[in-house]
């Protein structure tokens, strides 16, 4: 009895005492040398490094700047939004502010962050000087009162816009003396040979890798301009024509009977195994992959990129897949909680200058890379990584692999991609005129934010179902209208006329 | 025990001393940890914003709630969410139970251990891993399909492309996962029972089936009973992530439930109140479930939860 | 009402069986064996997918994965060479032994108040404790509470908050109900207090609900990887399957086109991740299963 009494009051005291005691313990932190400053981002870091002080990117970063710099990591998600809610900002918040509901202007005027206009024009010479140099991007990072909100990430180069389109198996279209298919029509035919030849699912592809084919029909599964104006792609005739051709293919059995349910690890499969012979998706983690996986179980397999298709032969195709130069998802931001605006400034500025440069996408000089006629190589501390992931192996010293703010290098790219069969496709998947076709980064005020999410989501998950619908053949193509009517009185047209209003304030910035 | 009502209070406070001293830290805990954040239901009838706080943000009446309700899609994200809870439970719910004893009646020790560990190892495979088990079985050249087109004679398609198969999926794939976790209170209700009790039985001249009947479930009738009432308290919370590695646009008719429809709206914008106000919600109607399935017992049964 | 209890065994060996018991017997061992088999597979599948070369995983995510192949440590190199996966072992451990110790003891003093229906507000607290089910605050209060707790980065952040899972004192009181009342009833005659009573008498009767309490918060908090999230900016602090969650991410894809040229090693990696942080747990079980027949042996010597 004595003895389970002593048990039961060491529970209760451990419980108190660990209440009270932690209580103190949590005030600990931050003693020693004080950083100069904090810099929150969502990115992760190396988990190789346990301390990312020791991670060479972060660690060079401190060295060349001269201001030691305490990073978090993994702010994204419920963690970003604990972050803004606990009030403790960091100095330095890399995040995507473009999307923040009502926009960047919002969390200006919530006092979240600051109003950068005057600290870019002031502390931050290289990023100025660039922007002076690119009046389109200058014009896509502010909002729509002319006010600047992060330091961006900025794709230095239009090859590194392009990233997704169709492939098909080279070993195969010569094996059966075909010709790489251009328009629809020859796309067909191929498949037709294929599948005559005993492959199981032709064409295999997600439905967000569908792109190659709706593209054909000039149109996009969402906003897209037109001649200044813009377009829902789901509702024009072009889906519609899609979908029938699809929904044939579907039929025949030349477009995966398993489209439905394929994600990007079975669609992998199906590619690398043979059981698919054309798709579409990404350079890296579809074409890379494959490729390497293929390549394993046959030493014939080549994967290559085919041109977006056309409906006749010999025009130049109008869509495709293109991203802007500017891309808002990796924006640091400085908070109004930062008290030295100036030494934050300078050292996001950093990365657009020179030295900055080399640093965010070749890493140290003559360590992870070597300047070989002009050109920076990089050495064998990145590319002979021990299980051959260069990916992986570059994140260690160069951080424009992922979204940074910085401008990124092609050249990092170019040597990021390890077959030659990516980089042609890339080449190849660019001739479209879709630059003209991308909607800008038009910013909403609140009142629109909350119309658009109001719809938004109705809109998106009606389209997704009924195109898988018509595909299938579950739905048929006489009820087409009755589908245009419903997207109509959800209110699309209330949402195409926000964006109309927010894209004319754009041109006028 | 009723003859303690007619003591004064301070005469019971003091005669059962121990048991409200060894409650104190039960109920500093509710009040800390429950009671304390969840005035952050507030925020359900505000237009909340995280830099503003809870108390700075600005009302905004019932107009998350309306707005819900409104929703083109409000009946469906209902219909779904209980049907497929309801099979859940209907399944899923005696499935254990009845694993269980069929354990009870194994004699063989061996065996019995050796297929009840095994048994509760799926519940240590994560959903991911598992859901993308299912999605590659039950393609149309899989494994499960192939089975089923063999023995049932359904269409060789994608299973999880068709509406009709979601809910025996997603209901068949939790029993596969959690059936022998579950089984676990029951295997241990059932060792609490009274030997004695099968003795008697015996002498009776009761078999296997009355013993089953007369003396094992009365045994753990009350587990039962009470699990059964928690769970109907449940009958709206049907989790988002599983649906979400399940479900495809070509099946939202039957799997898109309350929290995929949120997890969807959540990617593009945090909005924390409407959030809240779903969950609200779902309190209320699950409060009222609960509610029910308790009355109910204490009317047949002698079982409560209060 | 008599408490004896004695193996459930000798009340089975005592008569012959009848042919529907035969029968029926066959058909258990049979189903069950088949249910074995089908409820291993995952398992299985998980531990010969991570000696699996990677490329093979990647070709074959359509099929039935039988034996590994072209089999290959490799995955288990890159998942025991992270410098954080032991540092999160010694986390968990400790998170798991001292949190468990938190959740029993005070599962089982609340499970005890909320048996008593003699008791003072035992109303009152059944209701409002079963109110917490259903209504919470949600995110935003709670770690605004943990950090005006000072327990952000603290172990105890990942124990404290969640001390009883009012689901589990609920099974625990239904365990106590089960006891006969001239049980307790005699117990207080003879003097007992409640301390006496609970500890000494009611404690032991139960093992068997204990345990399998003891099995649910136990890996409750192996497999809990949200609140550490949250809470534990501090990567040395981070529980195991924090540390392992942040090697999926990274092994998997990155952002959109960003995703990897080559995953050499990605796929086996994730089963090799949970190989190693699932394994330990396991063995747990067959620890905790010997109580549910000892349970009752203690119980028989109470006659």
């Amino acid at each position: 009895m004595n003895q389970r009494l002593t048990q039961i009051i060491l529970l209760l005291t451990t419980i108190i005492f660990g209440l009270s005691f932690f209580t103190g313990c949590g005030k600990k932190t931050g003693t020693g040398s004080e950083p100069e400053l904090t810099w929150a981002t969502w990115t992760t870091n190396h988990s190789d490094y346990l301390d990312y002080n020791e991670q060479p990117f972060f660690k060079e970063l401190q060295k060349q700047t001269g201001v030691k710099i305490k990073f978090k990591f993994d702010v994204i998600g419920e963690a970003f939004n604990l972050l803004i809610a606990s009030g403790d900002l960091p100095d330095i918040i890399q995040y995507n502010w473009y999307s923040r509901p009502g926009g960047p202007e919002k969390q200006i005027n919530d006092g979240i962050i600051i109003d950068l206009t005057d600290a870019i024009n002031k502390w931050a010479p290289n990023l100025r000087a660039y922007l002076d140099k690119h009046p389109d991007i200058d014009r896509d990072i502010k909002t729509d009162s002319g006010k600047y909100y992060c330091f961006p990430f900025i794709r230095g180069d239009e090859y590194l816009t392009v990233f997704e389109g169709p492939m098909v198996r080279k070993d195969l279209l010569d094996k059966y003396r075909l010709e790489i298919p251009e328009t629809i029509a020859e796309w067909e035919n191929v498949l037709k040979v294929f599948k005559e030849n005993g492959i199981k699912s032709p064409l295999s592809l997600t439905t967000e890798f569908s792109r190659g084919f709706y593209s054909a029909y000039n149109v996009t599964e969402d906003y897209y301009l037109d001649n200044g104006k813009i377009k829902f792609g789901p509702i024009e005739n072009g889906w519609k024509e899609f979908l029938q051709l699809f929904n044939k293919w579907y039929k025949e059995g030349l477009l995966d009977s398993d489209y439905g349910t394929v994600d990007k690890a079975i669609l992998n499969s199906k590619i690398s195994s043979g059981n698919a012979a054309a798709a579409g998706g990404l350079a890296g983690s579809t074409m890379g992959v494959c490729i390497t996986a293929g390549k394993e179980l046959n030493e014939k397999f080549e994967l290559i990129g085919a041109k977006y298709p056309v409906l006749n032969k010999g025009d130049y195709p109008e869509f495709g897949q293109k991203d802007l130069l500017y891309n808002p998802n990796s924006g640091a931001a400085i908070t109004s909680q930062c008290k030295n605006i100036e030494l934050a400034a300078k050292v996001l500025d950093f990365a657009y200058g020179a030295e900055g440069h080399m640093l965010y996408n070749f890493g140290i000089a003559g360590e992870s890379y070597e300047m070989i006629d002009g050109y920076p190589k990089y050495t064998d501390v990145i590319t002979n990584y021990e299980n051959g992931d260069i990916t992986a192996s570059l994140k260690r010293y160069v951080v424009s692999v992922d979204h940074a703010p910085c401008i990124q290098d092609v050249r990092m790219y170019e040597q990021r991609l390890i077959y030659a069969e990516q980089k042609e496709a890339i080449r190849v998947w660019s001739q479209t005129n879709m630059a003209k076709h991308v909607l800008p980064h038009i910013t909403y005020t609140p009142e629109e934010t909350e119309i658009i999410n109001e719809v938004d989501e109705n809109i998106k998950t009606y389209v997704s179902e009924n195109t898988m619908k018509f595909i299938l053949g579950l739905k048929s193509f006489d009820e087409w209208n009755s589908y245009v009517e419903t997207i109509r009185s959800l209110g699309i047209d209330k949402i195409i006329a926000i964006k109309e209003t927010a894209l004319e304030r754009y041109n006028n910035r | 025990m009723e003859k303690t009502n007619s003591y004064s209070v301070k005469y019971r406070l003091k005669k059962n001393k121990w048991a409200y001293i060894m409650l104190i830290p039960v109920v500093l805990y509710y009040f800390i940890f429950h009671y304390i954040p969840m005035f952050g239901i507030v925020i359900a009838f505000k237009d909340y914003t995280p830099f503003k706080g809870i108390i700075g943000s600005e009302w905004a009446g019932l107009k998350h709630f309306i707005s819900f309700f409104n929703n083109m899609y409000f009946w469906r994200l209902i219909r779904n969410t209980v049907l497929i809870s309801f099979y859940d439970l209907l399944f899923n719910f005696p499935a254990p139970v009845i694993l269980a004893l069929l354990f009870n009646e194994v004699r063989n020790r061996h065996f019995k251990r050796t297929v009840q560990t095994i048994s509760y190892f799926p519940h240590f495979i994560s959903l991911v891993v598992m859901c993308g088990m299912i999605r590659s079985f039950t393609l149309s050249e899989g494994i499960i399909t192939n089975f089923l087109v063999s023995i049932a004679g359904i269409e060789r398609e994608s299973l999880l492309q068709n509406a009709k198969y979601f809910r025996a999926i997603y209901v068949l794939s939790s029993t596969w996962k959690e059936v022998g976790w579950n089984s676990i209170i029951y295997m241990a209700a059932l060792s609490g029972i009274n030997t004695e009790l099968y003795e008697s039985c015996e002498i009776d001249g009761g078999g296997k089936w009355r013993k089953a009947w007369h003396v094992t479930l009365p045994g753990i009738r009350n587990t039962i009973i009470l699990l059964f009432i928690l769970r109907t308290g449940a009958l709206l919370s049907v989790g988002s992530e599983k649906i979400i590695l399940l479900y495809n646009s070509s099946t939202y008719e039957t799997a898109d439930v309350i929290s995929s429809f949120l997890y969807r709206k959540g990617l593009q914008e945090q909005n924390w109140s409407y959030g809240a106000t779903v969950g609200l919600f779902n309190a209320l109607i699950n409060l009222i479930f609960i509610v029910l399935a308790n009355t109910t017992s204490r009317k047949f049964s002698e079982t409560s939860l209060w | 009402m008599n408490t004896v209890i004695k193996k459930q065994h000798a009340a089975h060996g005592l008569r012959r069986e009848g042919a529907g018991e035969r029968v029926f017997n066959c058909f258990n061992y049979l189903f069950l064996t088949l249910l074995g088999v089908i409820l291993l597979y995952p398992l299985y599948y998980v531990i010969a997918a991570s000696f699996t070369d990677t490329n093979y995983l990647i070709s074959s995510a359509d099929k039935m994965l039988l034996y590994p192949h072209n089999a290959t440590v490799e995955a288990y190199k890159v998942v025991l060479k992270y410098p954080l996966i032991w540092n999160g072992y010694k986390n968990t451990i400790f998170i798991a032994a001292v949190g468990v110790l938190v959740n029993m003891a005070m599962t089982i003093m609340g499970g005890y108040y909320i048996s008593r229906k003699d008791l003072l507000f035992r109303n009152f607290i059944v209701k409002a404790v079963l109110l917490t089910m259903f209504f919470s605050g949600g995110l935003i209060p709670n770690y605004l509470l943990v950090k005006s707790l000072g327990l952000l980065n603290s172990p105890f952040a990942l124990i404290l908050p969640g001390a009883i899972s009012t689901y589990n004192m609920i099974i625990m009181r239904s365990a106590f109900d089960a006891i006969p009342s001239e049980l307790t009833d005699a117990v207080e005659i003879d003097g007992g207090n409640d301390v006496v009573l609970l500890w000494n008498i009611l404690v032991p009767i139960t093992i068997p609900t204990i345990m399998v309490l003891v099995l649910y918060y136990l890996v409750g908090h192996w497999n809990s990887w949200f609140p550490a999230m949250i809470y534990m900016s501090d990567k040395e602090r981070w529980p195991l399957q924090l540390v392992l969650r942040k090697i999926l991410i990274e092994t998997s894809e990155l952002s959109g086109e960003a995703g990897s040229d080559v995953q050499s090693i990605g796929e086996a990696v994730k089963y090799a991740v949970i190989v190693v942080s699932t394994i330990p747990v396991l063995a747990v079980y067959p620890l905790i299963q010997k109580h549910f027949v000892k349970g009752a042996m203690i119980g028989s010597l109470k006659g």
